[in-house]
């Protein structure tokens, strides 16, 4: 594993000239910076209009707004006046030195994190620029607003181990859990929460509905039924584009910050983890059972939806995804499909090479009805999925859908 | 093959035959030889072929046209640039209707290929803000999102959302102070 | 044009090319049957306002969406045309670095397939080749390496639109419908370059205005050698030797000074990309060939079509359809927007091409994919700068530099984009000596061609981004630097030319200077960042002066005015939005009072009444040569220019004005002295002591003059007419950095003008020997009896007409998105004599908005994953948009022009180069980074800011 090569190279360099000292300790950093982007703290930490790490980005809880905290090196606003103790105490326990931190940040997932990883993590936050930005205070209602209640939920909900791998899975495996689980933090969107509003480990990645959105079930099971490859999640984790589909919705900062910087290694662990297969995965036969121009769904989708998605869902290339072996329609419940359908997916600009004009969304446009149509039309032609949905089915998944919007948390 | 019928600028056209994959831009310069309405992207980013679609609750709204099929507007009524000014008894232009002489007196344009889009937008937001006025500090932050997403290549957009500011504040009822 | 007039439906003869007689057609308008709307006379007379125009002359049609561009119009729109109508769709490679081995066409459903697949082999045995400005393999031959990524393989023909369109969505973005074989080295590897240049130039003893020890224009052009596909140039320097031996000895000396003075040197590499003209309109064409008449039809969207028709003409010739067709039709209608890019485009070679083998009328239109992969882009430029800068008196002393130019897979206009890069480098600022060295190469990427900016915004703005960062570095104010080293009238350019009339460079400076964006720029940024935490705010500064003109203009004007007093106007020009027609109809209210009541575009055929003839490429002709052919009064250097190079207000007025003042003196004055005459003096007992043509003036519409009744147009018209007197004039001019000059004996007076050739009509009064002089083309063509052409050696000049423009800028960069957010800008602009002056301001904000594209938004990578892949689209390609530009903030100031007859110059180019260089600067004033390849990414500022 990378990181016992790091550590193994930083013993053996603690035993060189102060000079190569500190080149291991800018190694250390440059192992931060990068670990940084796997945990995609940015996302949170970084405003647009912000100053990198100065935090302030608000999150919605059902208990009121939590804003993300300062987290450069700046020892008054930021984090550093930390020692690498209260560092590790914050990653692991979700306690910092002024108190308990509210469970948005994901300190539910960063306590897998090697003592190597967090030291790493330290060295590179306290290298980054000190960010003069006061903490917002947040708008919560009794008694969350009281961190002392966070012990005790942490009592109860919050287990600080570290990552210990599976001997019966391959190093790639559990280096790829390691990402997964850790830093990447996935679980925290896409394991379903219980009461408590804590992570349901029993249904650990089978996934939630977010803020309009499904954060998609993407246990090995499901993602091997939607058949895909490693390519497939390489792509759509680094691009946000592939044969699968696109992202969207909350996925899509996860990829710009985050996952678009893995390594090749780092990404075919990663992959390899999902798919629960060290090995190449075939992809299965892309399914169009061919129109069927009877169906009321029919002129739907050739007037909303061909124009884009292509007359036989065959997409157009860096544009817009085909519907021929897409993931996101391929789904038992069709949370997202109707989610695309209501809220559209807002424009994504990657890079100047990369990027996706918006999808319109037909919230004001098609009715129950319609929206009934054409799902049922889309898995009918591109899934094996059933294609009796009902109105009064398709009313609940938009109520949800809806209601979730309301109360979006992370 | 599908059937088509629909109302553009108030005229009943069809019953027509097209085929299923036709957009309706196509269908304009096809089958209709109305070519007012200008294919710029066809990816939909552009909004050069923006047309007016009037819902029956009274209510328009603006569609792209080359991402959007032809069965989308079957039984709709719309309005494209075509149908905005007067004519006389010989089919003659006597009168634009204000949004286009706004554009025209404020030299909006150039090249004119962004024109129908922008017309047709603007005259949505003017509808709009007929039944909705604005607070005239708005008038600004209105236009560039009613606006924002049409592409102009040759003007630097500033005469046109001069001259939407303009038209919206010499016509009454649009903005409150 | 504008308005469509049924009387000229007839097309009009106009010259043999290759055989083929070639008629052009009047711009087609309101032709379109489903939509026949007009325009009423009563709205389209409020186009003139009241003394400036109310609107443009084509914007009523605009803006109610009138059958008016070429890509509008379908074989029902034509007349005498066949109402149904074939689709063409044009198969390309997507790689460069495979063999082509032939097309699969199975994925097109049974029912939608092509009624005719047209392959090299077609096209061998037909005869059909492109013309030879565009090289050779129209369609690629299997077994061939496509030369460039784009590289057209096949044209299907599609009876009906359903079938076009069902077979083009399958094999548009089809990995099988074109088969590749082995892989193979690019093409583009084993070609020589596609243009060198080098412009040396060494002071002499009498400084910047004296004669220099070297220079292009005193000295003449030196060329290399190729060697495995390098550039050699001569090595030997040789203070009495060859050209390239005195170019090389004074090149080295002034390498030498720069090693051992005690100089401040500058050194940087910088880049620029590969840029999509993206304008709005993308190509298409339309195009039958009436067999049965013979006859070649064919509606354009291209910038140039007089070269269209010379083209044409050589493709004919070469094909098995020359005997088959005697008139070749040329439509060429408005056009959506072209900046270049449908300047000598190849995209109408294969509508011709298609028209010839098909029997139906063909269409072929670019969706935006294609016109990415096919259309002509800008020269990506890499460039290494050195400049020594006197350390005491701030003076630049010396500048070598370095270019490399990709030119595409396909040789444009690459020649000449190269030279105008290079010799556009200087600037605003004087350099003692310069070594200026550009090589353009092709590559696998799309053809690059004449494009806004024609190479000079590459350099230029690297000139101004050097300028920036040595004022720092030498601890000076950056306008304190430009000053001590603007460009004075008189002083050479790097060619060793004096570049025409006033340079107001200082006068811009001190403006911008005292400009409050300026002047308060570290209190506000203090106050702004103070504000607003996470955005950083800095202030850039760049000015420019860009060449308009190509060193060959001949435009061609005919103004005439009808009995009824009616001004019409007839040009060559097309318009593309610049406002063309609006602006020749507005400039002859100088002249007659009035502005027109109808201007016409996009005129050939017409000018073939001065039955102009050329023999030689103006840029290559000797001066025996030209010496020699100008004895005959029928030769010019050029007969026609393309709508392009910022051309219309400088030198389309030129003739326009001549024209219109010739109608005056000899027509409506004259008229008018009669009335006055007769009517209001006592014509029986005394001369009349008024003629002088200096007392003339046109007040509100009416001519008086010495306190004589105001007399209306249409009075003065009529009386014009009546008497026989000149009612319409048609002028051809010439221009080599300067124009030439005529005499003609009028109405048997001399009369020096600045024209070439000259035809004039009289009115129906004429008398009968005048009706013969006219005879049977209704023109009297007069023989000039002297003229004098610019030398050919002003060919050395490169350039010498610019108009210069400077901006300032502000801007917030969003630290943790690395956006840049423009708050504000201030250009300024000298462009002479302004003679529509919202049609400069529409200029002034669109040239602006581009170059922020240029800037911070717009790119394509090069090779496979660029535009010639066929994938590229807007979604990926970002045009500046509304929230990107600062709308509500974006001003400007036009200098008034020195007096009433300084030149309306050209400044369609230049408006958009100044903003780059700013722009680059004031992210350095925010952010502390400087960048040297553009564009500016928001992920490389994010970095720098990290």
């Amino acid at each position: 594993m990378k990181i016992n090569v790091n550590a193994l190279k930083l013993s053996a360099l603690l035993l060189a000239l102060p000079l190569t000292v500190n080149a291991a300790q800018d190694e250390l950093v440059e192992q931060g910076k990068y670990l940084a982007k796997l945990g995609d703290c940015t996302a949170c930490h970084t405003i647009d209009v912000g100053q990198a790490n100065g935090g302030g980005l608000p999150f919605t809880t059902p208990f009121g707004i939590v804003y993300s905290t300062n987290i450069s090196s700046d020892e008054e606003f930021g984090i550093g006046h930390y020692s690498l103790k209260d560092f590790t105490d914050a990653m692991r326990g979700g306690v910092a030195p002024k108190g308990n931190l509210y469970p948005a940040m994901p300190y539910t997932s960063y306590h897998l994190l090697t003592d190597q990883d967090i030291e790493a993590l330290y060295r590179y936050f306290m290298s980054t620029k000190p960010v003069k930005q006061e903490n917002r205070d947040n708008d919560l209602m009794f008694p969350t607003n009281i961190r002392m209640g966070l012990k005790a939920w942490n009592l109860v909900n919050h287990d600080s181990k570290v990552f210990e791998a599976n001997a019966d899975k391959s190093e790639k495996w559990n280096r790829g859990s390691y990402i997964v689980n850790g830093l990447g933090h996935c679980g925290e969107c896409h394991t379903p929460r219980d009461a408590m509003f804590a992570m349901d480990q029993s249904r650990h990645f089978e996934g939630e509905l977010i803020g309009g959105a499904m954060a998609s079930n993407i246990t090995p099971q499901e993602l091997n039924r939607q058949g895909w490859t490693k390519q497939d999640l390489d792509d759509v984790l680094r691009k946000g584009y592939s044969r699968k589909g696109t992202v969207f919705a909350g996925m899509y900062p996860v990829v710009f910050h985050s996952f678009s910087h893995l390594t090749k290694d780092d990404m075919s662990a990663v992959t390899s983890y999902l798919l629960d297969n060290d090995a190449e995965v075939a992809a299965k036969s892309d399914i169009f059972n061919g129109h069927d121009k009877s169906d009321p769904g029919y002129a739907l989708y050739t007037g909303f939806c061909a124009g884009c998605h292509g007359i036989d869902g065959e997409g157009k290339p860096n544009v817009s995804p085909a519907l021929i072996a897409n993931a996101t329609i391929d789904k038992a419940a069709p949370i997202n499909t109707l989610s695309v359908m209501l809220n559209g997916v807002e424009e994504q600009r990657y890079s100047h090479t990369h990027g996706f004009y918006a999808m319109p969304s037909y919230r004001d446009t098609l009715d129950v009805k319609q929206l009934t149509e054409l799902t049922n039309y889309i898995r009918k032609v591109w899934t094996k999925q059933p294609s009796d949905l009902t109105e009064s089915q398709v009313q609940d998944w938009v109520d949800q859908i809806e209601d979730s919007i309301a109360d979006a948390a992370h | 093959m599908s059937t088509i019928a629909l109302s553009i600028n108030n005229k009943a056209i069809g019953p027509i035959e097209t085929s299923d994959d036709i957009m309706m831009i196509e269908f304009l310069h096809e089958h209709l030889n109305m070519t007012g309405t200008k294919f710029g992207c066809g990816v939909g980013v552009c909004h050069a072929c923006t047309v007016i679609v009037d819902n029956e609750d009274g209510t328009s709204e603006s569609v792209r046209t080359c991402i959007n099929g032809v069965s989308r507007f079957n039984g709709k009524k719309i309005r494209t640039i075509e149908g905005h000014a007067k004519e006389n008894e010989f089919g003659e232009i006597i009168k634009l209707s204000p949004v286009q002489e706004t554009f025209i007196e404020n030299f909006s344009f150039q090249c004119g290929w962004c024109t129908s889009g922008f017309v047709n937008e603007t005259t949505v937001l003017v509808e709009r803000l007929k039944l909705m006025p604005i607070h005239v500090s708005e008038i600004e932050t209105v236009i560039d999102k009613a606006l924002g997403d049409h592409i102009c290549r040759c003007t630097g957009y500033v005469k046109y959302y001069q001259a939407v500011k303009e038209l919206i504040l010499a016509t009454e009822g649009l903005t409150r102070s | 044009m504008s308005r469509f007039d049924l009387s000229r439906r007839s097309f009009i003869k106009q010259c043999v090319v290759g055989g083929v007689a070639v008629y052009s057609a009047p711009m087609l308008f309101n032709a379109g049957k489903a939509n026949a709307a007009m325009i009423s006379d009563e709205l389209m007379e409020q186009w003139k306002g009241t003394g400036k125009p109310k609107f443009r002359l084509d914007g009523v049609a605009k803006v109610t969406g009138q059958k008016i561009y070429g890509r509008d119009y379908r074989a029902m729109d034509m007349d005498g045309w066949p109402d149904t109508q074939h689709y063409g769709f044009i198969l390309r490679a997507n790689k460069a670095d495979h063999r082509f081995e032939g097309i699969d066409l199975s994925a097109i459903p049974e029912n939608a397939k092509p009624s005719q697949v047209i392959t090299a082999a077609t096209l061998n045995d037909a005869g059909i080749k492109l013309p030879v400005f565009f090289g050779d393999k129209m369609l690629l031959e299997k077994g061939q390496t496509p030369d460039y990524l784009g590289h057209a393989v096949a044209l299907l023909i599609f009876n009906n639109f359903a079938s076009f369109k069902a077979a083009k969505t399958r094999l548009q973005f089809s990995d099988s419908a074109v088969i590749y074989g082995e892989k193979t080295p690019l093409t583009s590897e084993s070609k020589d370059p596609l243009a060198s240049w080098r412009i040396v130039r060494s002071e002499g003893e009498n400084g910047a205005n004296g004669v220099d020890n070297y220079s292009t224009l005193s000295d003449g052009l030196f060329f290399p050698d190729y060697v495995d596909h390098q550039p050699v140039w001569p090595t030997e320097g040789d203070k009495s030797g060859s050209t390239g031996q005195r170019a090389i000895y004074y090149a080295d000396q002034m390498a030498q000074q720069m090693d051992e003075e005690d100089w401040f040197i500058f050194e940087q590499d910088y880049q620029t990309q590969s840029i999509e003209p993206m304008m709005m309109e993308p190509e298409a064409f339309n195009g039958w060939f009436d067999r049965a008449s013979g006859t070649l039809h064919t509606v354009l969207t291209i910038q140039s079509p007089h070269d269209f028709y010379l083209q044409a003409g050589e493709m004919i010739e070469h094909s098995q359809y020359k005997d088959q067709i005697t008139k070749l039709v040329v439509h060429s209608p408005f056009i959506g927007g072209g900046f270049g890019a449908k300047d000598h485009s190849i995209f109408p070679y294969y509508g011709l091409m298609a028209s010839l083998l098909t029997d139906k009328p063909v269409h072929i239109a670019n969706d935006r994919f294609e016109q990415f992969q096919s259309g002509l882009k800008r020269h990506p430029f890499k460039m290494h700068h050195k400049l020594a800068i006197d350390k005491k008196t701030l003076k630049f002393k010396a500048l070598i530099s370095n270019m490399q130019i990709d030119g595409g897979g396909r040789l444009n206009f690459t020649g000449s984009v190269t030279m105008v890069g290079a010799s556009a480098l200087q600037g605003v600022y004087y350099l003692p000596q310069n070594d200026i060295t550009a090589v353009a190469y092709s590559s696998q990427n799309p053809d690059c061609g004449s494009m806004r900016g024609y190479g000079t915004l590459q350099s230029m703005s690297s000139m101004e981004m050097m300028v920036n960062e040595s004022a720092e570095k030498l601890n000076v104010d950056p306008f304190k630097l430009r000053l001590a080293n603007i460009m004075q009238p008189g002083y050479r350019n790097t060619q060793g030319a004096i570049p025409n009339g006033a340079l107001r460079y200082q006068e811009i400076l001190e403006l911008a200077q005292k400009h409050d964006i300026w002047i308060n720029r570290q209190q506000k940024k203090q106050q702004f960042e103070a504000n607003n935490p996470g955005k950083k705010y800095g202030v850039g500064f760049g000015i420019v002066t860009k060449d308009y003109g190509t060193g060959a203009n001949a435009p061609s004007t005919q103004v005439s005015i009808t009995k009824q007093g009616k001004i019409v106007i007839r040009l060559a020009s097309m318009e593309m939005g610049t406002g063309t027609d609006t602006s020749q109809g507005t400039l002859v209210q100088q002249y007659l009072g009035n502005m027109a009541d109808e201007v016409f575009l996009g005129e050939v055929t017409l000018w073939d009444v001065m039955k102009l003839k050329e023999t030689d490429s103006p840029y290559f002709i000797s001066q025996d040569k030209q010496d020699e052919m100008e004895k005959d009064p029928r030769w010019t250097p050029v007969i026609a220019m393309a709508s392009s190079a910022s051309q219309s207000s400088y030198f389309q007025s030129h003739t326009t004005s001549i024209a219109a003042k010739i109608v005056f003196e000899q027509g409506l004055w004259p008229a008018a002295i009669e009335i006055w005459r007769t009517q209001f003096f006592n014509n029986d007992h005394a001369p009349a002591d008024f003629t002088d043509v200096n007392n003339a003036h046109w007040v509100d519409g009416k001519l008086t003059a010495a306190g004589y009744p105001p007399l209306s147009i249409d009075i003065l018209a009529h009386k014009a007419h009546t008497m026989g007197l000149v009612t319409g004039v048609m002028v051809h001019a010439f221009n080599r950095w300067s124009w030439a000059e005529s005499e003609f004996v009028i109405e048997g007076k001399s009369n020096k003008l600045a024209i070439d050739a000259l035809a004039l009509q009289y009115g129906s009064g004429a008398s009968d020997s005048k009706q013969a002089l006219m005879g049977k083309s209704g023109y009297h063509l007069l023989d000039r009896t002297r003229v004098s052409y610019p030398n050919t050696s002003m060919n050395h000049a490169m350039v010498t007409y610019y108009a210069p423009c400077a901006t300032l800028c502000e801007i917030a960069v969003q630290e943790g998105s690395g956006e840049v957010e423009v708050l504000a800008t201030h250009t300024w602009l000298e462009c002479g004599r302004v003679i529509v002056e919202k049609l400069v301001e529409g200029q002034i904000e669109g040239g602006l908005v581009m170059g922020l594209g240029h800037v911070l938004h717009e790119y394509l990578p090069l090779g496979e994953e660029g535009a010639g892949n066929g994938t590229w689209n807007l979604n990926r390609y970002q045009v500046p948009l509304a929230k990107h530009v600062g709308v509500w903030n974006l001003t400007h100031t036009i200098l008034p022009p020195l007096s009433e007859s300084d030149p309306t110059k050209g400044m369609a180019e230049v408006v958009m180069i100044p903003i780059v260089p700013a722009i680059v600067e004031a992210v350095y004033q925010a952010i502390g980074t400087r960048f040297y390849h553009l564009p500016i990414s928001k992920k490389e500022i994010k970095k720098a800011l990290s």
